[in-house]
Order: C-alpha cells, then sequence, then structure tokens
C-alpha cells in the first residue's frame, strides 16, 4: 500500500490545514515579528539619513 | 599566532566536536539518525537554523563588503523576517503532519514520485557544490593569511566536519552549532569591543559612526528603484524574499532544523526567533566591518590585504620596482588621509561648518588618490599576477586579528571562523545524506531494515563529505566568494520554489505538468544566465514564476487534451 495519502487528498490538506491551528495565536507572533522588521527598516533609514 | 592561540583554537574545537560527538552517539533508526526522534525545542531549532546560515564565509566576506561597499548589504535580508511567518504559516504544519523525512518526500504525496525525485536531484547538485565551496572559501584566506597549506585546511575543517555529523546525525550537528553559535556571537562582541577601543583617543564610537557616513558607509536604506542596483530596498524584499522562501522553504539543510521539532509550535518559533535575530545580527557584522574601515582611516592599511599576492610581486624582480613605487604612493596617501581624518573629527567636535568642508575636500582629494592608486595596483596584478584575485575585501577582517588583537583572542577569531565553516557545512552535509537515503536510496530498496539504513546514511554521509573536500580543493578562484554561492544557489533556488509554491497554492496542478513546468523552467534558467547579465537575485523570482505559469500551461493543455 502506498505510505502516503492520494494527492487530492494532499492538495486540500495543504488548502485547509492552517484553519484548524489556532491562527489566531500565530497572527499575533507574526505581526511581531512583522513590527520589529517596519522597526528596523525605518531606524536605518533614520541612520542613512542622519549621518548621510 | 602564539601558543596560547593555539592552545585556545584546539581547545576550543576539540571541545566542540568531542562534546557533540560524545552526546549524541548510537542513532538506531533513521527517525533518530535524520531527525533527532523529533524532540528539538524551539531555541535549539532557532540556533540551528542561525547556525546553518552563518558560513565562514559570512564572517570574512560580509565585513570586508562594509569595508568596501558600505552597510548597504544589510537590504539582501529584509525580505527575510517576511520568509520566516509564510513558511511558519505554510509549510511547518504540511511536512509536520505528513510526518516527512525531507522536503522533498512531501512532492510524492502531493503530485508523483518523479516530481519528487527531480526536486531532490536538484537540491543535490545544488547544495553539493555549495558545500564544496563553504570548505573551500574558509581554508584560501586561513591559508593566505596564516600561511596554512590550503589541502591541510581544507581536510582539517572537513574531516572534523565529517566526524561528528557521521557518528551523531541530525542531533551532532545541532549540538555542535550551540556552541558554535557561542563562539561566533562571542567572537563578534570582542571584535567589536576591540575594534572600538583601538581607535584613537579623541575619536569616540559616535565620532567613528559619524567619519563613516561623511564617506558614505552607513547607506543601510535606499528607496530608489534601480533593476541595475543589486542592493536596495526592493531588490531586497523581493528578490531577498524569494531566495530566502526557497533556502528556508525548500533547502533540506534548513528544512531538516525545523523537521527535527518537537511540534509544530516549536518549529514556528524556532523560525520566528531566526526571523527577528538576522536582521540584527547581520547589521553586527556589517558594523564590524564600517568600524574596520574607520580604523584604517587612522592606521595606514597594507597596499593588498592579500599577502601572498603581495610576496608573488614583492619576489618578482620585473615587478617588484613598479610594487614598492605604488607602496611608496600608498604610505604618502595613507598619511595624508589620516591628517585629513583626523581634521575631520576636530571640525566635527568645534561644530564649525568652514573646518567640516576644508576637512571633506581634503578628504576627496585622497580618495581621489586611493582610487587611482588602486587602478595602478590592479594594472600592476594583471601583469604581474594574472592568476590572482584582484579584491582583497575577503581578507580584511582576518589581516585586523592577527596584526592588531592581543594573544588568546586572535585564537578565539579563528576558532568564530572555523566554527562557522563547520556549522553551515556540517548541516548541508547531514541534508545531502538525508536526501540521498530517504529520496533516493529508499526507493530503489524499499524493505530493508532501519539499521541498514542508518548505516547507508553514515556511508552517504561520508561520501557527500569526501566530495565536497575533493570539490574544494579543485575550486577555481572566483571574484567574490560570498556571491560565488548565492550565484550558484539563486539558478537553482527559483525552479525548485516554483514546484512547491505550485504545491501549496495551486491545487488543481498534477504532477506531470509540473515536473516537465520544472524541467523546462530550470533550462530557460541557465539560459538566461548564460546569455545575459540579469543581477543573480532575480533569478529566483524568474526560476519560480516560470514554473508556475509553465505548469498551469501544461495543466490547461493536459484539461483541452482529454
Amino acid at each position: 500500500m502506498n505510505k502516503y495519502p492520494e494527492p487530492d487528498a494532499v492538495a486540500a490538506t495543504s488548502q485547509g490545514s492552517t484553519k484548524a491551528d489556532e491562527e489566531g495565536n500565530w497572527r499575533a507572533w507574526y505581526l511581531l515579528v512583522l513590527a520589529v522588521l517596519a522597526v528596523e527598516i525605518v531606524g536605518f533609514a533614520l541612520i542613512t539619513n542622519y549621518f548621510a | 599566532v602564539s601558543f596560547l592561540d593555539w592552545a585556545i583554537l584546539g581547545a576550543t574545537l576539540l571541545f566542540i566536536v568531542g562534546y557533540g560527538t560524545w552526546r549524541t552517539r548510537g542513532s538506531r533508526d533513521l527517525n533518530a539518525y535524520l531527525l533527532g526522534n523529533r524532540q528539538a525545542q524551539w531555541w535549539s531549532i532557532g540556533l540551528s537554523i542561525i547556525a546553518t546560515q552563518a558560513s565562514a564565509i559570512t564572517f570574512l566576506s560580509v565585513p570586508g563588503q562594509a569595508y568596501d561597499d558600505g552597510m548597504r548589504f544589510i537590504q539582501f535580508y529584509f525580505g527575510l523576517p517576511l520568509a520566516m511567518v509564510l513558511i511558519a504559516a505554510v509549510a511547518v504544519p504540511i511536512f509536520h503532519r505528513l510526518q516527512v523525512f525531507t522536503a522533498y518526500e512531501y512532492l510524492e504525496s502531493r503530485f508523483d514520485r518523479p516530481t519528487r525525485v527531480l526536486a531532490a536531484s536538484l537540491f543535490l547538485v545544488q547544495r553539493g557544490l555549495g558545500n564544496g565551496l563553504s570548505l573551500y572559501a574558509p581554508a584560501l584566506v586561513l591559508s593566505a593569511i596564516l600561511g596554512w597549506n590550503i589541502s591541510l585546511t581544507v581536510w582539517l575543517i572537513g574531516g572534523l566536519m565529517i566526524g561528528y555529523t557521521m557518528v551523531g546525525g541530525t542531533r551532532a550537528v545541532a549540538v555542535t552549532q550551540q556552541w558554535q553559535v557561542a563562539v561566533i556571537f562571542t567572537g563578534m562582541v570582542v571584535a567589536g569591543y576591540l575594534l572600538v577601543h583601538y581607535l584613537p583617543a579623541n575619536v569616540g564610537f559616535g565620532d567613528a559612526l559619524r567619519v563613516a557616513g561623511h564617506q558614505g558607509k552607513l547607506n543601510l536604506v535606499d528607496f530608489h528603484f534601480d533593476p541595475k542596483d543589486r542592493y536596495n530596498f526592493w531588490s531586497g524584499m523581493t528578490g531577498g524574499l524569494f531566495l530566502a522562501l526557497a533556502y528556508f522553504g525548500t533547502d533540506q539543510s534548513q528544512v531538516q532544523r525545523y523537521l527535527a521539532g518537537r511540534s509544530i509550535r516549536e518549529s514556528r518559533l524556532g523560525l520566528l526567533f531566526n526571523g527577528l535575530v538576522k536582521v540584527p545580527m547581520q547589521f553586527g557584522i556589517l558594523l564590524i566591518g564600517v568600524l574596520l574601515f574607520v580604523f584604517y582611516q587612522f592606521n595606514a592599511p597594507p597596499l593588498t590585504f592579500n599577502r601572498p599576492v603581495r610576496e608573488q610581486l614583492a619576489t618578482s624582480t620585473q615587478y617588484a620596482p613598479a610594487l614598492r613605487e605604488l607602496e611608496q604612493r600608498h604610505a604618502t596617501i595613507a598619511a595624508a588621509k589620516q591628517a585629513a581624518n583626523a581634521n575631520l573629527v576636530n571640525a566635527l567636535h568645534a561644530d564649525d561648518p568652514a573646518q567640516l568642508a576644508n576637512a571633506e575636500a581634503r578628504l576627496q582629494v585622497t580618495n581621489a588618490a586611493t582610487q587611482g592608486l588602486r587602478t595602478d595596483l590592479q594594472a600592476l596584478l594583471k601583469q604581474g599576477a594574472p592568476t590572482a584575485e584582484a579584491k582583497d575585501t575577503d581578507y580584511i577582517f582576518l589581516s585586523f586579528v592577527l596584526r592588531y588583537m592581543p594573544h588568546g583572542f586572535i585564537g578565539l577569531l579563528i576558532a568564530m571562523v572555523l566554527s562557522a565553516a563547520m556549522s553551515s557545512s556540517a548541516a548541508g552535509l547531514n541534508a545531502l545524506a538525508s536526501t540521498t537515503v530517504v529520496d533516493i536510496y529508499c526507493l530503489a530498496r524499499p524493505k530493508d531494515d532501519q539499521q541498514h539504513y542508518v548505516a547507508v546514511s553514515r556511508w552517504a554521509t561520508v561520501l557527500w563529505g569526501v566530495l565536497g573536500i575533493g570539490f574544494a580543493l579543485f575550486a577555481a578562484r572566483l571574484e567574490n566568494l560570498i556571491q560565488a554561492v548565492n550565484i550558484l544557489g539563486s539558478l537553482f533556488y527559483g525552479p525548485i520554489l516554483g514546484i512547491f509554491v505550485v504545491a501549496f497554492f495551486m491545487p488543481l496542478i498534477r504532477g506531470k505538468a509540473v515536473f516537465w513546468a520544472a524541467i523546462l523552467g530550470q533550462l530557460a534558467v541557465l539560459l538566461l544566465f548564460w546569455q545575459t547579465d540579469i543581477a543573480y537575485l532575480w533569478y529566483n523570482i524568474i526560476g519560480c514564476f516560470l514554473v508556475m505559469l509553465l505548469a498551469a500551461i501544461g495543466q490547461k493543455l493536459a484539461r483541452l487534451s482529454r
């Protein structure tokens, strides 16, 4: 027997899998990472302008 | 290099390798050997991901890049945190639920076996060559600066790394990486502190930044869009994003780090940890390069940091007089530059615009003279040492370490470079062995027992390690080491990423369409690389979109023909 599920089933899983996984909590983490990046870029832009 | 340096270098490396080997010996099945029984916690995954990406090239080329070109290379990493979020949200849950050993194994469940084997093969070619380069790069620089034999250096780094990776598999890689990261961060902090400490008494850290800023080295962000410009905000957020997606989402040397996670939560947190740490870490490494630049504004640098090339010219009866003439000119310019920089600092302290304008004008004159000197040096190198690398930026950091650092710290910083070399190459080796066994060997011999597969994995580790050493020994000199590795990666990453993007986001497309799309996409990328001069970062995007487009067309044609 094939170890893997049918391709159709996997394709369906890959679409729906993230929904079931407490995405609400994770969204806060994702936003934190992106917010830190935004702060870093703004900080770098200020450094670039200040020292230019 | 004194006895104390040798003792610190030897003790650091032997402790890390010995401890890693002892802690992780005796894996009996593939799950233990290749994924450490999936027990890793988020901090261990995060450190492993950081250590896998931070190769010796990072610590040799990146400070040199900042010294030469300023800090704008940081923009290359702006897409990375976003890639971490996307991979954590989309790929991690799928890989975990299917309990796969490799990223490519997922492709068989989503598409078919040929697509899995194709993606695995592209990875093996790309990573096999890349791993050889990661061994060659530090060996080249260490041999040039310390006078070590290049073959022996390659065998030393390669041999130690093969040893512990073969014995302990993925856990050995992770356990050693934790200590290697500790050595790397300690080395960085020590180097940064000593660089500031060695500046003239009246030049503080703030002054150093202002001197660097006045000479265009603090060019961290550039929002102007220019497709020919390799590093600006837009190329970082697009090309950098796609490169990071391909590297962290489809390269087994990284995927294996988070597949070893205890749960989806641990793997996700490990990736997000990398997303938070990477940009500040690169900033720190680039800042070391800028501080090196400032240090050499107040201290005369050598004419070229590539010592063997200088020796080659100095011992030639034909070219030695020209070299002497250039070195005399260089000494005069360096003295004028030191005086101009001292004036600049005084002007900044006095806050006097007239004095500042005068100092800047003098600096412009010395910089123009330096540029002329460089052109003449390159012309001399072309005649007297035509096979030598003209760029010497990869040698700047270690040259400084050897010439100015106190004994003991030299050993620590060489240990840092060797630790970085081993941490990234070991993860690559571990991934090459996993992919060879799981995606190629197990498919050909599916009925053997687990102990047999573990033994084959160990042999595959040795085989790929020896192949990497062989490639490193025969590698030709390349213009810039970090770029060579990135170019190589970008040519293969785009199509591999395309296969995974189709798998995740285009559910109607089947195996046959994506298989042929990947082959045609890869051929098209190689053809474009051969025929055009597109900046290499864009190949990640081009390759990915070509595969998506061709797969969609192929699927449509297949449906129409039915």
